[in-house]
């Protein structure tokens, strides 16, 4: 039993290792990458959070570690925390998100999109299973969560507009707004 | 919203502490709760690293991944002046960590360690924690008040908003 | 001029500090009632050096007045442009910080300096780069005031340095403020001070008391509530000195009194509560959350009781309003601070001053005067304590869950609607916010030691 699930939402967690060379360009596309509804994720309904992260170098802590491990490459984590099941959202990046093939095409053995069982057990192989995962809104979707948030500014805009109405008018507004 | 990532070693020996530490969590609400109790974190991940492809490797590693809302040196700043305990046990495993109290040193860890760059997408990005959870709260609570609008009077409906107003303030 | 019978007053408790290296108003309110605050830029700087030094016997100190109260007082502070006039090597200005040595101007974004409030509209001289010395005098009169002036303007007969923005204060009778609040109640009690603290000026000890706040919160080369020195410059100015904001903020008290007329003919509990549910006290200090219902001179009036409150027992703020003004400026106890723990580290110490006439009671009519605030805060480290407060508590509502709700007396309401919710049953919905303060200008500083000052005025 892995902490990858809490609630209705999954915590994905890769690493794969970045070809020799590639880690500077990789490093540019990322910090290219648009953000928020321009961003390539924002196309996939059932992803919360995604983060894609390079680290080339481990901290050595000082003194007290006794031993240095050094990396002989750069590696690229990749975190996703998603509704549902890990497959349908892998199917969804293969289909949705061409983008993987820039930071993934640079990481050693990646098999490319084209066979979509292929690209899902390779992202799977390059899984980690989550220790521990905590979700402030474990049941909540990504739907629902925009959902939710839109309504209360409907409630809110009412809520000021209400204010001081009388009791029959208050019920007649509240029918036809909502 | 503000992501922090660190990557830290875990002393060999200590490590199956935490590989026995987090599903005990997992397991038991009241341990849950003690990280949720700060109502401004998102999502929170731990993830043991034991191996890396093509790597050789001395330590196992502590892979940290949170979202949350507000600047992280505040963030800290609550871990260590409110379950430092926890910090301690978690990151206390690792050679060289600063336990807190204080929280300066433990921010330089933090500072050194964090993984920097790449790219970061949230669905939610410009609405808080806070705000998500309130916003589900009245969503669930509202239904139930539409459903008496259809079939109360006007004098009672007014009474139920009113209810539903004051019972929901919180989260409007 | 009375003192105000309910601030702090010096006790003779013994002090642990170096009071006579500290200059005197981060320690103490001083009750002088007309002040001015002269911004100078620094023309040349071996003459500006040896004007430092002939005025230096001036600068008052922390240590006690012997001879009671001096009819005139005065303090220095620069700001980073200023310590780059001065010539300090690159080592010594690196030290700083980096939002001290980005000035106020550069991070408004994030103050919500925005719109009217935008550094593009601040008046001439204030985060321009230009200020490079604050000298605040003080005096007891408006004479002794204007005689101080021609004296420090006089001094300069050598042209070190030009004035580029001068600011008069003046205290308002019963020590109120422009929208008839009475103000300047909380301020943090300094461990080592020497000043009797009261009730509520520290923080909650977790044990419904108060302790003393780490002087480190407030004074470099002193413990802070961390239990470490805080981070600190170079010497000679790692020890005795701190920071300091400075805020000009225009109040519009017709724009205030009119919406509190209108508003309070609509909100249940008339137009005096509103104006108190908005600040958090009514007008003559007592807190909300004491007495909900009323104001009540036997709290206001004692000075053991006026602060003497936290929020533990209002977690809704049916009593005081989550946003309301006083419990975003300094939240105590209150739910999701753990008993103060994540308050103590934020606290600032204020000695601002009312500036501008008064307008005349009983008119809702702005009559175009300039009058507001000079907001002046003392603190250790300017992005924890300050930028905090602003950006964090009154810039946004989130830490109270209260999303994106702003401060509804003193926040900008630029791009926004606003609102703000009085908690009751049911709650009660301001909205839109209107403007009732403006930014006109400000800047961050850094006030030193004495021996800091003999320093740079080229002493040894």
């Amino acid at each position: 039993m892995n902490g990858n699930r809490v609630g209705t939402a999954y915590a994905l967690t890769t690493f794969a290792r970045i070809l020799p060379g590639k880690a500077d360009e990789l490093e540019g596309y990322l910090g290219s990458m648009p953000k928020g509804p321009e961003s390539p994720f924002a196309r996939l309904g059932m992803l919360h959070i995604a983060r894609v992260q390079i680290f080339r170098a481990l901290v050595h802590q000082g003194p007290l570690q006794k031993h240095t491990d050094t990396l002989q490459n750069a590696h690229l984590v990749f975190t996703s925390t998603i509704d549902g099941d890990l497959d349908p959202y892998l199917n969804a990046l293969a289909e949705h998100v061409p983008e993987a093939d820039e930071w993934w095409g640079r990481c050693a053995g990646y098999p490319g999109r084209t066979d979509v069982a292929v690209f899902r057990a390779w992202v799977r192989d390059r899984q980690v299973d989550t220790g521990l995962f905590q979700s402030a809104i474990p049941t909540a979707s990504v739907g629902d969560v925009r959902e939710a948030l839109a309504l209360r500014e409907d409630v809110l805009d009412f809520a000021v507009a209400a204010q001081g109405l009388d009791a029959a008018t208050l019920q007649q507004r509240f029918r036809s707004t909502f | 919203m503000t992501g922090l990532t660190l990557f830290t070693p875990i002393r060999r020996q200590w490590v199956w502490m935490l590989a026995v530490g987090f599903p005990l969590t997992r397991h038991l609400p009241f341990m849950r709760r003690h990280i949720l109790q700060f109502n401004f974190i998102k999502f929170v991940r731990w993830t043991i690293v034991r191996e890396l492809d093509g790597e050789r490797l001395h330590y196992p590693y502590l892979f940290f991944e949170s979202n949350f809302d507000g600047p992280w040196q505040h963030y800290i700043d609550a871990f260590a002046y409110v379950i430092p305990t926890d910090i301690r046990v978690t990151w206390g495993r690792g050679p060289g960590f600063p336990a807190p109290p204080p929280a300066e040193p433990l921010k330089a860890w933090i500072a050194q360690n964090s993984m920097e760059g790449g790219t970061y997408y949230c669905a939610h990005a410009e609405d808080s924690t806070r705000m998500v959870k309130s916003a589900l709260v009245v969503r669930e609570r509202f239904d139930e008040l539409r459903r008496t609008a259809a079939v109360l009077g006007p004098e009672e409906f007014k009474a139920e908003w009113e209810r539903f107003l004051s019972e929901n303030q919180a989260h409007l | 001029m009375r003192r105000p019978t309910n601030l702090a007053r010096r006790g003779a408790g013994a002090a642990d500090i170096d009071l006579a290296d500290i200059q005197g108003n981060v320690l103490r309110g001083y009750t002088m009632p007309a002040a001015a605050y002269l911004f100078l830029r620094i023309v040349d700087v071996d003459k500006a050096r040896a004007l430092m030094a002939r005025m230096l016997p001036q600068v008052a100190t922390a240590a006690p007045w012997g001879n009671g109260a001096p009819a005139t007082a005065m303090n220095v502070a620069f700001t980073y442009a200023g310590l780059q006039a001065l010539d300090l090597s690159d080592e010594v200005l690196a030290s700083f910080p980096d939002v001290f040595r980005e000035g106020m101007a550069a991070r408004a974004e994030s103050l919500g300096d925005r719109g009217p409030s935008a550094p593009s509209h601040w008046e001439a001289g204030l985060g321009t780069g230009d200020a490079h010395v604050l000298v605040t005098v003080y005096a007891v009169d408006v004479e002794h005031l204007r005689a101080a002036l021609a004296d420090i303007l006089g001094a300069d007969s050598d042209h070190a340095v030009e004035l580029v923005h001068l600011q008069r204060a003046e205290s308002l009778p019963g020590g109120r403020d422009h929208f008839g609040f009475f103000d300047g109640i909380a301020q943090p009690a300094l461990i080592g001070s020497g000043v009797t603290p009261r009730p509520g000026d520290g923080q909650p000890d977790g044990k419904g008391g108060w302790r003393g706040l780490a002087t480190g919160e407030v004074l470099l080369g002193y413990r802070d509530e961390d239990g470490t020195l805080p981070v600190a410059p170079a010497a000679p100015f790692e020890r005795n000195g701190t920071y300091v904001v400075y805020r000009k903020l225009a109040m519009h008290v017709g724009a205030f009194r009119s919406y509190i007329a209108a508003e309070g003919e609509r909100y249940p509990g008339g137009a005096h509560e509103l104006a108190a549910k908005i600040v958090g006290r009514w007008p003559d200090g007592t807190p909300l959350v004491l007495s909900p219902d009323g104001p009540d001179a036997s709290i206001s009036s004692d000075t053991e009781r006026i602060n003497d409150f936290g929020y533990a027992d209002d977690p809704a703020g049916l009593r005081c309003p989550l946003g309301s003004h006083i419990r975003r400026s300094n939240p105590r106890d209150a739910e999701g601070f753990f008993d103060g723990r994540l308050s103590d580290r934020h606290r600032i110490v204020r000695r601002g001053r009312p500036y501008g006439l008064p307008l005349p009671g009983g008119t809702l009519d702005d009559d175009g005067a300039d009058r507001g605030l000079v907001f002046v805060c003392f603190q250790a480290n300017i992005w924890r304590q300050f930028e905090t407060i602003q950006s964090l508590w009154i810039d946004d509502g989130d830490p109270f869950g209260l999303g994106r709700d702003k401060d509804f007396l003193i926040g900008e309401p630029h791009g926004t609607e606003g609102k703000m919710t009085i908690p009751g049953r049911p709650p009660y919905f301001l909205k839109p916010q209107p403007r009732f303060v403006t930014t006109r200008g400000g800047e961050y500083l850094f006030q030193p030691s004495m021996t800091a000052l003999r320093r740079l005025s080229g002493g040894a």
